[in-house]
Parts: structure tokens; sequence; C-alpha cells
């Protein structure tokens, strides 16, 4: 009687052990996904960032910016034109505004992961009107 | 004879019991400790290849657009192997180069010789030389090329993340 209440305490020492065990896992799995999902993203937010530099110069020094954007990939979707990459998605939309003095167009390079916009870098040029002599 | 092992089936059977907790136990924190340091492992790689990259860029970008009032060209100093970007600026009648490039530091302060980029700056009377400028940071390549208005530049860290850039040379034209 006496052994077998003793190996019965040693029992439900280990199931409280093995209990406390699965919380600290549980919490520890949910911190190892947080961990990756912030990698992840941070990673995304990078080359997103230096792809749309690179991006927003071409755009910037090019007289033809569809051409540009069809040579590094892009296509159209909707009003925009968009580039899947690994892990984000980069999509380039166009505003033009008209003064008095000539054309102000602007390309908004923007870095997405999912849904969540991650960064947006215009990039914008002025075309003077052509003054008659 | 059969009494006792009866009597005997029920401490087999929880020995047992005690056992199979104690192997789960021991997977289930060996599975946990591996993932751990899987993720650990992949978390600290791509922090590098981050930062490896972003500085790269920045320090390339920020020395380009320091001198961009200039002419930019692209020199090939065939005997020491080294493409060099350079960037001319007009001082009283004076050429100055401003050039990046990538070169072995021969004489490393730690003693390790490495691949560097560097950055020197040039009269146009002075003969260039690779150890004449001041070292950036760590760099295995550096491969500069200029395409109208453009200039690219393909860089590789030493860890070997490549990475380009890609500038619209705002004020000075360009040059080969």
């Amino acid at each position: 009687m006496k052994e077998g209440s003793r190996a019965n305490a040693l029992l439900v020492e280990l199931l409280l052990v093995i209990f406390f065990f699965m919380i600290s896992a549980a919490i520890l799995v949910q911190v190892y996904g947080d961990a990756k999902l912030k990698s992840k993203t941070a990673h995304a937010t990078n080359f997103s960032m230096l792809d749309a530099q690179n991006i927003a110069e071409d755009l910037y020094a090019s007289d033809d910016p569809d051409a540009v954007l069809k040579e590094y990939g892009f296509t159209a979707e909707g009003d925009s034109m968009v580039l899947q990459k690994e892990g984000y998605l980069l999509k380039v939309t166009f505003r033009e505004e008209e003064t008095a003095s000539g054309i102000l167009r602007t390309y908004d390079v923007s870095g997405l992961e999912g849904d969540k916009i991650l960064l947006t870098l215009p990039s914008t040029r002025f075309i003077p009107k052509e003054v008659s002599p | 004879m059969s009494k006792s092992a009866n009597s005997h089936s029920p401490r087999i059977i929880q020995s047992v019991f005690v056992l199979l907790l104690l192997s789960l136990f021991a997977i289930l924190s060996t599975f946990l400790v591996t993932m751990g340091a899987q993720i650990y492992r992949n978390t600290v790689e791509s922090a590098e290849d981050n930062s490896n990259s972003r500085i790269m860029t920045a320090v390339v970008r920020s020395a380009i657009w320091a001198e961009d009032g200039g002419e930019v060209r692209i020199e090939r100093f065939e005997d020491l192997g080294i493409t060099a970007l350079s960037i001319v600026n007009d001082f009283e009648g004076e050429k100055y180069y401003k050039r990046l490039y990538c070169a072995v530091d021969p004489d490393p302060l730690d003693g390790d010789p490495r691949s560097f980029l560097w950055e020197s700056y040039n009269s146009e009377e002075m003969e260039f030389r690779a150890d004449s400028g001041e070292t950036l940071c760590e760099l295995n390549g550096f491969e500069p090329s200029i395409d109208g208005g453009i200039l690219k530049v393909e860089l590789e860290s030493p860890d070997g993340t490549k990475s380009t850039i890609r500038m619209a040379l705002r004020t000075g034209g360009a040059g080969e």
C-alpha cells in the first residue's frame, strides 16, 4: 500500500510536470511563430525598399515609364502595375497633375505583404510645357 | 504462482506508463529545442542578409550622391585589376577624381587581408594607387556600368549576398 501510494505520487508529479511543459511549449511555439512572421516582414520590407528605390530611379530617368515597368516584368492590374516577388508584391500607381507651366507626373512605387502596405516611394517628374517662341 | 503474477502486473503497467510519459517528455522537449534553434538560425540569417544588403547599398548610394554634381565615369585600371566608378569635379580649372572601387586591403588593422569598398579623392596629376583611399565597408564585388542616364552597380557582400543599385544621374551626366 505504501509502495503503491509512492508510485501514484510519482505519476501525479510526472503528469504535473508534463502539464506545465505543455503550457510552456504552447507559449514558446506562439513566440517562435511571431518571430518567424516578423523576420519575414523585415525581409520583405528591406528587399521591397531596395527594389522600389531602383524602380523609382529608373522611372525618374526614363521617357517611357511603361516600357521600364514591362522590362521589370510588371503586369497591368486595374489602374496599377504589379510584380510578384519572393515574399512581397510591388505595385506602381500613376497620377498626373496639370499645372499652368507643365505636367507633374508621379509614380508611387509600393511594397506590399498581403494587403499590408510596407512602404511607398514616390517618383516625381515635372515635364514643362513647350514655350512658343 | 499465478496470484503473485497478478499482483505484479499493475506495477509493471504503471512502470511502463511512467517510462512512456518520460519518453514523451524527452521527445517533445527535443523537438521544441530543435524547432527553436532552427527558427533562431533562420531569423539571424535573414537579419544578416537584410543588414548586409542595406549597408552595402546605403554606403554606395550616399557616396555617389555626395558628389553627383560632377561627371560620372567608369575607369578600368587593367594593371591593378580594378574597375572604378569615378566622379570628376572641376575646381578652378583643376580636375579632381573621387573614385569608388573594390580592392583587397594589403595592410588591415587585424592582419587578415580582405576585400573592401574603397573611396579615394585625388587631383588629376596624382597617380591612382589602390591603397591611396579609405576603406568604407567590407565588400567582395563592385561592378559599375552606365546605361544612358542610369548608373548600375552590382555589389556582392562577403557572405555572397548580391544586390544591384540603379541610380539616375541627376546633374553631371555620364561618360565611359
